[in-house]
């Protein structure tokens, strides 16, 4: 990829997400977030891509993001995600977890609430590992195998699931409005309904053995069955949690811990992931001739069922590309999207065709033509 | 450059005696003629008193961090005879144990490398070593050498763990077979050097060369060579580097690092192993390091005292 | 070493009171220091100092800014490390020039950044902080683009001294500023600064701009146009050496001598004695050092005068010839009060091809290890260490490696950097990292997969267990027993694995249920790692088949913890116990031969018990339920063995 360039920013980064836009435009994104580990003072950092629209102009050349502003952040910044249009919510190594609001016009930053070590052990606080949000619902979970949910407009906790896990809980995602799956620490997915108020998981599901801790979690977009996790063994998982315990494919993807992994948000026949080894690898399904039908609506995002047999309102049976997917026959497509890197990519967001990640190497990396 | 970056209030009462930075530098236990041993979060330029440590009836002369495996764990030794053994616990610090062994001042203490498990070794001015071994369920082996050196024991220091005479990776899984050794410092003005032997602890070396009382001796990090390095320090103004590149450890050669003008107290190893810090009645800290060739040469000194009046020049001038 | 045999750098530490000691220890990266009195008899009281200070070695590791320089710096040196060795060296030399040119474009973009704060800056004090961090980068980027002109690229004659001209023009840069200045002001002829624009032009023989501007001067002053014309023609005459071209060295030097004897006429002539300005022109063209000596304020530097008298006089010398000409331009051009500073010896000592001094000289004067250490990597790479005589060679690459890395090292985030370097470090680099990577903080688990990672990664596997037994240590004291365990498991530590499944076993007799099923249910092989881990498993998974109803695998399972001596004699009991409810099933669970295994392990329990001095008054009451307890076994293991004797006596005939 030529058309991405290193920003330095003096600070390691931990997460990068841009801010959503809104569903009903073409609009392409044009503000991201990132977090900062590591540091005597981490920080939570707004920039500005400018106008995308323009700078397809400039052949190729991409201005470098702009600071819009920054806000201290106490600890490490351990995971980030938007709420809504000016307000993200952080999780920190001291068991905090933060809801900071951007002014767009005074470029400033204020904490609008905050939970201070709602993540902790008897007798100290726990690093809080991982949030999701469904405004106004936050979840959040931790190295003390916590879960928490939060509402953004009241003050209290609404409910927390003690001893959810016995190790630590790495990442969490929804799956629906009521459920939500968390990964852990060795090598659990696990699923918890909302809707019942039993302190244990509804299902389990695992890789046989080995144990390989998960450190990331995402769901397919549309087909809400399919789950893709990485793990500290850089292997890529899918998943089909209506089938079975164990993992409906496996790929071999990076060298080391994978960080992330995301599918597009739109083209969901594009995957990305990035890895402590330095890599960030964008996959792609190539859905081959028999299937047709997929790669069309997939393409299209159009997702119409043509299957007689798919209930109402819903494209269940429809089969996924990636369930189909299998790297040892070609299937699985993958570009690396950095030049040679030596130090972790920590995180990657991507949203339209533009892909933002931050490294160990206190770079960011910004990419507007993603090829999606 | 060299540079002050913080300055900790400890508010201790009396003469400060030792400092020391946990494993990570994240934590500072300082001890002072007042009696107490205190603990202080450092991280990020902050110094936030967790612990205020008092149980020594006497002005407290060193204090040594247990490596973090065994939890956060501290030993002090003092004036008073005893030696106290600290351990975090539910958030609180407490004594985990204390020795009485020793018949007067305890002036050392140094935690062995972790290979060896939680052992602890004293020195005292009653001449004696005491060899404190941690053997669970709140009990401590105590081992003690009498007479190491007479009139008294200044410092102890142990030797890394290496594997005596092979540098050959040991099959894995098997336990690599480490000998336990340790340097000593007395008033004999002697340096010794002390090994284990089925479980029994015995003179392996005497090292002649100071005139005067030792003061000091570190044994430096090992850096993987079947080098065995250790700095002593003595009265007589002198530091000595020692080396044995013998894999049985039975020849040491000396050689002289400087000739300080005055009494030379304290001399310690930077982490590998590469620095050596040397402090005299000279009121300097002076910093060595070892050239490609093998000479010393002092690459920093610190120094006390300009400051002040550095000061004063400057506010007479501001004032002017 | 002769690196270091300097005076050495003094520190001052604020203490006032006199007759006090300064007593040290070592941080992991930092020196703490305080006021003591070693060893003073506990009855002599001074008030001590309560100050302790923390003693920084390289705080230029500190600056934001100087950051993104070691961060892209060591983008470069990882992709330096890795160009093929076993490439021809001649197929090497445009790569390690265009690595060097990146090198120094880092260094650029760094400097101008710093420049810009400087500038913005409104505290005085940062302002100054940030100008002599601007002032050394502009040393070391002069210093680099030398180095990478006379070593790495090492031009040969005719080309060398154009290397030379655009070193002069890229760090004698104010001409072209004054030169706008010039440009923009109503007459631009009748500026105050017009002439040492066109002779700054000149010296650094970029003719053709300062053609341009004699062209202005012509146009208001008519009347001695032929001089100008004159001039004109001898400036864009000048011949300049083109290293591509097909012209010979020889050829060239032909060339420009016939030219240099066409300016010389023209100033035996007298063709410019009417214009002092055109005339000194003149002088310059033919290399007349006094003219340029004359012009020194304009010359600014004596390598600027050496650049510009070998451009006029000797522009095809030869690389050896270089330390001659140098030599003897520093001593024309600093009157003989002025003493050389650092960096006029460092230059001299590139001239005089002395990389061993440059490198010498360089760690002294700039206090900064990033630099040399980055240069001498380069250098060694271009295997010029050897070819110099440079004594240590590569310990000497090493030497300021290790000592640069090791500064990272004690940074809070920048350790991570370290690593790569001590990677390439072939003698010491994996032992100091094996020092010093355990002492990385460990916050959270996230940073500890990483430095699990590097370790791994490296086969250190001391460390790993290290760290692992740490984390470990560290879920204990948090009352996490499954992270616990889990940390333990990686570790590999058999001891701790015992004493976490003791913890959970202990739990299980106090409540009755198993905590952690999620972790214990999918143990696996890492089981086998302890005796009393595999206990806890099998334990576990007993309960989970009699949970299951599958009776017959459970009353088998339960027989081989105690048969196989898996189980620990202490919680034999517990498991007879656990036997009652299956001996009592309707159905015969356990046949003749497992009964007659029970019935022994339940005598061999008791024997030992009764072995031991008996109890003492207070615990009557719980021999007496042990008792019943056992003998309600007996009962029940007769009962079964009955049974079982009938059915399989059945089921044989």
């Amino acid at each position: 990829m030529d058309s991405v360039n290193a920003k330095y920013v003096s600070q390691k980064i931990s997460k990068t997400r841009w801010r959503p836009v809104s569903h009903s435009t073409l609009q392409q994104p044009d503000i991201f977030a990132t977090g900062s580990w590591d540091n005597e003072d981490n920080k939570i950092s707004f920039w500005s891509i400018g106008e995308s629209g323009s700078s397809s102009l400039d052949d190729g050349f991409e201005g470098d993001p702009q600071l819009l502003c920054e806000h201290k952040h106490d600890g490490d910044v351990l995971d980030l995600q938007f709420l809504d249009q000016d307000k993200i919510v952080t999780t920190s190594s001291t068991g905090a977890v933060t809801i900071f609001r951007h002014h767009q016009n005074s470029q400033t930053i204020s904490v609008s609430q905050r939970w201070p070590g709602v993540h902790c052990y008897p007798c100290d606080n726990a690093p809080c590992t991982g949030v999701v949000c469904s405004s106004p619902e936050i979840v959040t979970v931790g190295e003390d195998g916590r879960i928490v949910v939060f509402r953004a407009d009241q003050e209290g906790v609404v409910r927390v699931i003690e001893n959810a896990d016995s190790s630590t809980i790495h990442a969490v995602t929804y799956l629906r409005t009521t459920e939500i799956l968390t990964v852990n620490s060795i090598g659990q997915l696990k699923l918890w309904d909302f809707r019942q108020q039993s302190n244990s998981p509804s299902q389990i599901l695992s890789l046989s053995g080995d144990r390989v801790p998960l450190h990331c979690v995402d769901r397919h977009p549309n087909q809400q069955h399919i789950v893709a996790t990485g793990g500290q063994d850089g292997m890529l998982c899918v998943w089909d949690i209506r089938q079975g315990s164990a993992p409906f494919s496996l790929m071999e993807a990076h060298s080391a811990e994978m960080w992330e992994v995301h599918f597009h948000p739109t083209n969901p026949d594009h995957l990305f992931t990035c890895s402590e080894d330095g890599s960030l690898l964008h996959w792609e399904t190539s859905a081959q001739s028999d299937m047709p039908s997929f790669l069309q609506g997939g393409r299209n995002n159009s997702m119409i069922s043509r299957s007689a047999m798919a209930p109402a309102g819903g494209n269940q049976s429809l089969i996924s590309a990636w369930l189909n997917g299998d790297s040892s026959k070609g299937r699985v497509e993958t570009t690396h999207m950095l030049p040679s890197q030596t130090l972790s990519v920590n995180s990657l967001d991507v949203l339209g065709q533009c892909l933002v990640c931050g490294t160990d190497g206190e770079a960011i990396f910004v990419n507007r033509q993603v090829p999606v | 450059m060299v540079s002050v970056i913080n300055t900790v209030d400890t508010s201790h009462e009396d003469m400060i005696h030792d400092a020391q930075m946990d494993y990570y530098g994240t934590r500072l236990a300082t001890c002072s003629s007042d009696r107490t041993v205190k603990m202080f979060d450092v991280r990020n330029g902050g110094q936030i008193l967790v612990a205020d440590l008092r149980g020594h009836e006497g002005p407290v002369w060193q204090v040594a961090w247990a490596h973090p495996m065994f939890g956060n764990i501290l030993a002090s030794c003092s004036y008073d005879r005893k030696v106290i053994i600290w351990k975090e616990e539910n958030g609180s610090w407490d004594k985990m144990h204390e020795y009485c062994g020793h018949e007067s001042s305890v002036n050392s203490v140094c935690w062995g490398p972790y290979d060896f498990g939680l052992i602890l070794a004293c020195g005292s001015s009653d001449g004696a070593i005491s060899i404190l071994t941690f053997t669970g369920d709140q009990q401590w082996d105590v081992k003690k050498i009498s007479n190491a050196h007479t009139i008294g024991c200044n410092a102890v220091s142990w030797a890394p763990a290496v594997v005596p005479g092979s540098l050959i990776d040991q099959p894995s899984g098997q336990k690599p077979n480490y000998v336990k050794r340790f340097v000593s410092g007395g008033c004999d003005n002697l340096v010794k050097l002390w090994k284990e032997e089925d479980g029994q602890w015995k003179e392996d070396q005497k090292l002649e060369a100071h005139s005067d009382w030792v003061r000091d001796v570190g044994w430096a990090p090992s850096i993987g060579l079947p080098t065995s390095t250790i700095a002593s320090c003595s009265q007589d103004g002198r530091v000595f580097i020692w080396s044995c590149d013998d894999p049985a450890g039975n020849t040491w050669t000396a050689k002289l690092l400087h000739k300080f003008n005055d009494v030379v107290w304290h001399v310690s190893w930077s982490i590998t192993g590469n620095i050596l810090a040397v402090s005299g009645g000279d009121n300097k800290v002076t910093l060595w390091k070892e050239s490609m060739d093998g000479q010393w040469a002092c690459i920093s000194d610190v120094s006390k005292g300009q400051g002040a009046v550095s000061t004063i020049t400057d506010t007479q001038q501001s004032e002017q | 070493m002769e690196e270091l045999d300097v005076e050495p750098a003094i520190t001052n530490i604020p203490a006032a009171s006199d007759g006090k000691h300064l007593g040290f220890a070592w941080g992991p990266g930092d020196l703490l220091v305080y006021e003591t009195l070693y060893k003073a008899s506990s009855g002599a009281k001074g008030s001590g100092c309560s100050f302790i200070h923390e003693v920084r070695k390289d705080e230029d590791i500190y600056s934001p800014i100087l950051r993104k320089l070691f961060n892209e710096s060591h983008h470069i040196f990882v992709g330096l490390q890795t160009i093929q060795e076993d490439l021809p060296s001649k197929n090497k030399k445009p790569q390690f020039v265009s690595i060097s040119k990146n090198y120094r474009s880092v260094i650029r973009a760094c400097m101008e950044e710093l420049q810009q704060v400087a500038v913005s800056t409104k505290d005085a004090k940062v302002a100054m902080q940030y100008g002599n961090q601007v002032s050394i980068l502009l040393a070391i980027e002069l210093i680099w683009n030398l180095s990478e002109v006379l070593f790495i690229d090492s031009a040969p004659a005719g080309s060398l001294l154009l290397h030379l001209l655009d070193w002069v023009r890229l760090h004698k840069a104010d001409v072209d500023e004054k030169a706008t200045e010039v440009l923009q002001s109503e007459s631009p002829a009748e500026h105050k600064d017009y002439w040492d624009v066109v002779l700054s032009y000149v010296m650094q023989g970029r003719l053709e701009e300062s053609r341009q501007m004699l062209v202005k001067q012509a146009t208001l002053h008519p009347a001695p146009r032929s001089m100008y014309k004159l001039m004109d023609t001898l400036l864009s005459k000048m011949p300049f050496y083109n290293p591509g071209g097909n012209q010979t060295l020889t050829e060239y030097d032909v060339k420009w001598r016939h030219w240099h004897e066409e300016v010389d006429r023209c100033l035996q002539d007298n063709s410019f004695a009417s214009n002092k300005h055109l005339e000194i022109i003149c002088r310059i063209l033919v290399g007349d050092e006094d003219t340029l000596l004359e012009h020194k304020e304009l010359l600014g530097t004596w390598y600027h005068f050496l650049v510009t008298r070998l451009l006029f006089s000797h522009p095809t010398v030869q690389p050896t010839e270089l330390h001659y000409y140098a030599q003897s331009c520093m001593t024309m051009f600093l009157d003989s009060r002025s003493v050389p500073e650092p960096l006029d010896n460092i230059l001299l000592a590139a001239f005089e091809f002395d990389i061993h001094q440059v490198i010498k000289e360089c760690s002294i004067a700039l206090n900064n290890w990033w630099f040399v250490a980055h240069l001498t990597d380069l250098l060694d790479h271009c295997k010029l260490l050897q070819s110099h005589n440079v004594h240590f060679g590569s310990n000497l690459r090493e030497f300021l490696l290790l000592e640069y890395a090791s500064g990272l090292f004690t940074h809070h985030s920048l350790w991570q950097l370290a690593v790569d370097y001590f990677d390439h470090c072939p003698d010491l680099g994996r032992v100091y990292l094996e020092l010093q990577i355990e002492r990385v903080p460990l916050n959270t688990e996230r940073k500890a997969l990483k430095v699990l990672r590097i370790c791994e990664q490296r086969q250190m596997s001391e460390q790993v267990r290290s760290i692992c037994k740490i984390m470990a240590m560290r879920a204990l004291k948090n009352n996490r027993l499954g992270s616990a365990l889990s940390w333990s498991i990686r570790a590999k530590d058999a001891a701790f694995a015992t004493l976490i499944s003791e913890r959970f076993l202990q739990d299980y007799c106090a409540r009755g249920t198993f905590s952690d099923l999620d972790l214990i249910d999918n143990l696996g092989p890492a089981m086998l790692l302890s005796d009393r881990l595999t206990f806890l498993g099998k334990y576990r998974e007993f309960h989970r088949l009699y949970g299951e109803k599958r009776f017959g695998e459970a009353a088998k399972l339960l027989l081989s913890l105690m048969t196989a001596k898996i189980a620990p004699r202490s919680f034999w009991m517990t498991l007879l116990t656990d036997a009652l409810p299956l001996l009592e099933q309707k159905e015969v669970i356990f046949s003749a031969g497992q009964t007659y295994e029970l019935m022994f392990c339940l005598e061999e329990l008791t024997s030992s018990l009764s072995s031991v001095a008996p109890a003492t008054d207070g615990t009557m009451q719980d021999e007496d339920i042990e008792q019943t307890k056992v003998e309600l076994l007996r009962l029940a293991l007769a009962r079964n063995l009955a049974m079982a004797i009938v059915k399989e006596g059945t089921v044989s005939t």
